[in-house]
């Protein structure tokens, strides 16, 4: 606080308490984290006013209704998630065996139950319980306890949410757990032969998944989800497959050339990659439509949010904080790269949702919640700076 | 906020600083590779998957272009387009289940009489863009069938369509021609360059020689469909189709049509007198130009059957009876007989062989001269005595052309010479596909095609194989006596001899038949002279000879004594014509009938070849027809004047 050097009147001295509360709350805050996540929620809604009109009401509502989520997050105490580990966890296993036992079937495949006219995507809010409890699982490990018994743990208690949303099918978000689990082992100083071991262990996994197994009759995976996963290896040309819908999603981003193809956009308006692509193709959408100029913009927010997500963790003041910021970090990344990797062709089709970009509640409020959790470590952060903590570097 | 007990509080990694960095790294190379990948695709090769995204999903349909008209010399039409009921099915409309799609193909094939088969045919593979058109020309009664029962026809439609139409049916349906669809071995011929296979084409006559101007230019419709291929109803700009531009001809409705009615009556006549009679053709030219008056050959066909999109096997085998393909009035080569005398006469007078007063075909007794141990008749073993060019023309004296050709043979070729001078045994290059050249034998040719024969024939046999003597004996003098009278190997068709004929009418010009005059729009504006005919002239040495050539035609029609007297005594205009009677083999039933004229007029001249194939002695098949097409042109009644002379 600063020292009054003159005596003001009343008034004016409730003016600069609330000037003062004022610049408090933006400092606890990050405007750019904030900016990034409005910019794209513009982009969204542009891209899919133009390729789905219908969902662009609802996705403003989502957007909107993130934007409080968030807002409400930050100002939470993240601290207070520490003692609520274990109901977390067990809401979030109760939920995907909810959604398995009872979830309505869309396309195929179980991912979302509805309470009250709302579909609830629990593998989506899953996301961001796991790397609560995650994190509060390492912070709490007693001293004593050795660092591969924290690292067991942390797998071991990943893996099963991560087989169930799998079995839903959910194969992206299943693979966004793992991802989440293996960043926060990476936070917490885990040492990098442990990490290559349980890499290791990952990669073979997936070769016996998408090899081995279906080889010998078994399928661990949806018959789609393999040919999902394997397609990107040999675009085809057979309208129904989703090689198909990548090649196509190629096709769109390329002719979008420099500024796109505005409303002659025909790939994605079209069905060309499928009726997927408000959601998991609305990458495509923008390339298409809005050509290099406008994927650079959307690219460019995203590595804004990166840069502010990766400065809170390097700032968090506890080791709690830096492993929920980076298992956020670690879920925007992961989900930014495949989903856009998938659009333009260099990764594999794994049904992961773009953050704030695609259409859907469930993505959209889980997304804005990651960031509430951020804002409240930044905010914390700050908070702690000013009382003679770490200090900031970036 | 509260502060918590330090114990509580996990300590920090020491590596978290470097392991952020590392993420931050990381985060960079991905968002690198990524735009890298952006600028690859969109910057790049955008071009490339601009094209492609258009193609995918842009369907195009072609619009018929209407065919061009052909017109006769006056502008009346000879081939037109009418409008045209299609029955088309819109695949998206078709049942579901394949037993459905099974019935309704069985429906429409007994609504429209066709076999389940060929529907099945046709609507496989079926595009839900574009509807297949299963049968075209649909008679009225299976229309209203078809919109009566709408309900038991789901996904049939029923479309307008332009289709060719010869208002005169089989009339000069060989010069005329038909239309087909082009098929992929047409496509290799290279007269159809450029144009896509399935595009209704021209596929004989006009129709095929005029075929670029006639075409015209599909439009093209676009159809925007979506990844199912289903039409999203956008509607996108079509390219109209270009209309086939107009064939003005030179020939003349009124001449052709009775030049139809002759042949038929020429035929009759031939019947009349006991002959099979079985075809015949004529030819009328402008002997100044060469323009095409009239063309006709018989039997015909109907080209409206032959155009429509499908025809069956019986339907076209009735079509094709008794070659009615062959144009025999340019593309069938006869033996010509008598005609071929004045071009024999012009050889001796231009060789200094004979004079017009030269006499000869004095035969020692009963009609015949010996030559080369052979025997050489006048018709009926008449003995005719002694006689003068033009009496032998007038009367046909067939000794006194023995006696030509038999004294020609000693000085070498000299018939063939002026016959090939005046476009025998070559292509005359009229604008008309399939054209032959028929054959003007000598010594060479005679043993060039006795060469070919074996080699065709016999092969290659070691130790002298057997070889059965071939149809071509080796040339002798009796040869050249047949040739001087058109008979032996001679061979000519009837545009050859108007051809001929028209050379020795108009003062010694060879010209190059034409029936395409001009192209011209739709709308009747020129747009082409197509190229004037060429012209040749003969040696000028002969004008002199052409007025004792001519005055014998004109006794030989007209005079007291003449072959085709009582055909033309009666004609009042002045006729220079020629009866011919061409031995085809020893059945005097097999006789060919020929009459070639030439009629004088200041404004439109004419020469007529027509000739009736079995058809007895020239004067009493031919020469008839030649008459009412004589009428017809000059507008004086037409009447069946019947000739009975025996003459050659």
């Amino acid at each position: 606080m600063s020292v009054r050097t003159l005596q003001p009147s009343a008034r004016a001295l409730g003016r600069q308490d609330r000037a003062i509360s004022l610049r408090a709350r933006l400092l606890t805050f990050d405007p750019l984290l904030a900016l990034a996540a409005a910019g794209l929620g513009a982009c969204s809604l542009v891209a899919i006013h133009g390729v789905a009109p219908q969902y662009a009401t609802r996705q403003a509502a989502y957007l909107g209704l993130g934007f409080v989520v968030m807002l409400a997050a930050s100002r939470l105490d993240y601290w207070r998630l520490r003692a609520l580990k274990w109901p977390i966890y067990g809401a979030l296993i109760v939920a995907i065996l909810l959604v398995i036992a009872l979830g309505s079937r869309v396309n195929g495949a179980s991912r979302a139950i509805s309470l009250g006219g709302v579909s609830f995507q629990a593998s989506e809010f899953g996301k961001v319980a796991l790397i609560v409890f995650l994190a509060a699982l390492v912070a709490d490990s007693p001293r004593r306890q050795s660092a591969r018994a924290t690292t067991v743990r942390v797998l071991g208690l990943a893996l099963l949410p991560a087989l169930l949303v799998i079995k839903e099918p959910d194969l992206g978000s299943g693979l966004v757990y793992l991802v989440i689990a293996f960043a926060v082992l990476y936070i917490a100083g885990v040492s990098a032969r442990q990490l290559a071991a349980i890499a290791g262990a990952g990669v073979v996994a997936l070769l016996l998944a998408l090899v081995v197994a279906p080889a010998i009759g078994v399928h661990v995976l949806e018959h789609y989800e393999e040919q999902r996963l394997t397609g990107f290896l040999s675009p085809s040309q057979n309208p129904n497959s989703y090689a198909y819908q990548q090649v196509q999603s190629v096709i769109a981003i390329g002719s979008g050339e420099k500024t796109g193809r505005g409303a002659g956009a025909t790939q994605t308006s079209l069905g060309l990659v499928g009726s997927e692509a408000p959601t998991d193709f609305v990458f495509t959408v923008v390339g298409e439509r809005l050509g290099f100029v406008g994927a650079a913009i959307v690219m460019s927010l995203y590595a804004l949010m990166i840069w502010r997500a990766l400065r809170i963790v390097a700032n968090a003041k506890n080791l709690f904080a830096a492993l929920i910021a980076g298992g956020a970090v670690a879920m925007i990344m992961c989900q930014v790269f495949v989903n856009v990797g998938m659009a333009v062709g260099i990764m594999p089709i794994t049904g992961v949702t773009l953050p704030l970009m695609s259409y859907g509640g469930s993505s959209v409020l889980t997304t804005f919640l990651t960031l509430g959790l951020l804002q409240s470590i930044y905010g914390r952060a700050r908070a702690g700076n000013a009382s003679g903590g770490r200090e900031l570097r970036f | 906020m509260i502060e918590r007990p330090l114990e509580r509080r996990a300590p920090l990694p020491a590596v978290l600083g470097r392991r952020v960095e590392l993420l931050g790294v990381l985060a960079c190379v991905l968002l690198a590779v990524i735009a890298f990948r952006l600028w690859y695709l969109q910057v790049l090769t955008g071009r490339r998957d601009v094209a492609l995204a258009n193609a995918n999903v842009i369907r195009k349909i072609a619009i018929p272009a209407p065919r061009g008209l052909i017109l006769d010399r006056n502008g009346q039409v000879l081939a037109g387009v009418r409008s045209a009921a299609v029955a088309a099915i819109a695949c998206n409309e078709l049942p579901g289940s394949s037993s459905g799609r099974a019935r309704l193909y069985s429906r429409l094939a007994a609504a429209l009489n066709l076999a389940v088969k060929q529907i099945t045919k046709t609507v496989t593979p079926c595009d839900s863009v574009a509807p297949v058109t299963i049968e075209a020309d649909i008679p009225s009664s299976a229309l209203i069938y078809l919109a009566e029962h709408k309900a038991n026809f789901p996904g049939v439609i029923e479309e307008q369509t332009e289709v060719r139409e010869y208002p005169h049916g089989s009339m000069a349906a060989q010069a005329l021609g038909y239309v087909g669809e082009l098929s992929t071995q047409d496509l290799a011929t290279g007269n159809f360059k450029g144009v896509p296979a399935g595009t209704i084409v021209g596929q004989d006559g006009l129709e095929y020689q005029y075929d670029r101007y006639l075409l015209g230019t599909d439009g093209i419709q676009r159809v925007q469909v979506n990844a199912a291929g289903e039409p999203t109803g956008k509607s996108l700009r079509a390219i109209e189709p270009v209309a086939g531009e107009n064939l003005e001809t030179s020939l003349d409705l009124g001449l052709e049509q009775e030049g139809m009615t002759a042949l038929e009556e020429g035929m009759n006549l031939a019947h009349h007198y006991g002959y099979p009679g079985t075809a015949a053709a004529f030819v009328a030219l402008d002997p100044r130009n060469g323009q095409v008056l009239g063309l006709g050959s018989l039997p015909s066909y109907n080209p409206n059957v032959l155009s429509q999109p499908f025809i069956s096997t019986s339907e076209y085998g009735a079509q094709e009876a008794g070659d009615s393909f062959v144009d025999r009035a340019t593309a069938a080569a006869f033996p010509t007989g008598s005609t071929f005398k004045p071009i024999a006469a012009l050889a001796g007078l231009e060789s200094g062989l004979i004079t017009p007063s030269t006499l000869l075909g004095q035969t020692p007794a009963s009609g015949c001269l010996t030559i080369s141990a052979q025997q050489f008749c006048n018709s009926g073993d008449a003995d005719y005595g002694a006689n003068d060019l033009e009496t032998a023309l007038e009367i046909s004296e067939d000794t006194y052309f023995y006696d030509l050709g038999a004294q020609a043979n000693a000085r070498g070729d000299l018939i063939q010479k002026v016959a090939k001078q005046l476009g025998l045994g070559a292509q005359t290059g009229i604008d008309l596909p399939g054209e032959t050249s028929g054959d003007v034998p000598d010594a060479a040719w005679v043993s060039q095609q006795d060469a070919a024969y074996r080699a065709a024939n016999c092969g290659q046999r070691k130790h002298g194989a057997f070889c059965p003597t071939g149809p071509y004996e080796p040339w002798t003098i009796g040869q050249n006596v047949q040739l001087a009278t058109g008979q032996g190997y001679l061979l000519a068709t009837p545009l050859q001899m108007a051809v001929a004929y028209s050379a020795l009418a108009n003062g010694g010009y060879v010209v190059t038949p034409r029936i395409g005059l001009a192209v011209e729009t739709p709308s009747g504006k020129l747009l082409q002279r197509l190229p004037a005919t060429q012209r040749r002239a003969l040696p000028a040495a002969y004008d002199k000879y052409l007025t004792t050539i001519l005055d014998g035609l004109h006794l030989a029609a007209q005079g007291s004594s003449g072959t085709s007297d009582d055909v033309f005594a009666s004609f009042p205009r002045q006729v220079y014509g020629k009866t011919g009677t061409a031995q085809t083999n020893t059945n005097p039933k097999d006789d060919q009938s020929w009459y070639v004229a030439y009629a004088p007029d200041a404004k439109r001249p004419i020469v007529v070849a027509v000739t009736v194939e079995q058809g007895g002695f020239g004067d009493e098949a031919a020469a008839p027809a030649a008459r009412l097409i004589l009428s017809k042109w000059f507008g004086l009644p037409e009447r069946v004047v019947r000739g009975t002379s025996t003459s050659l």
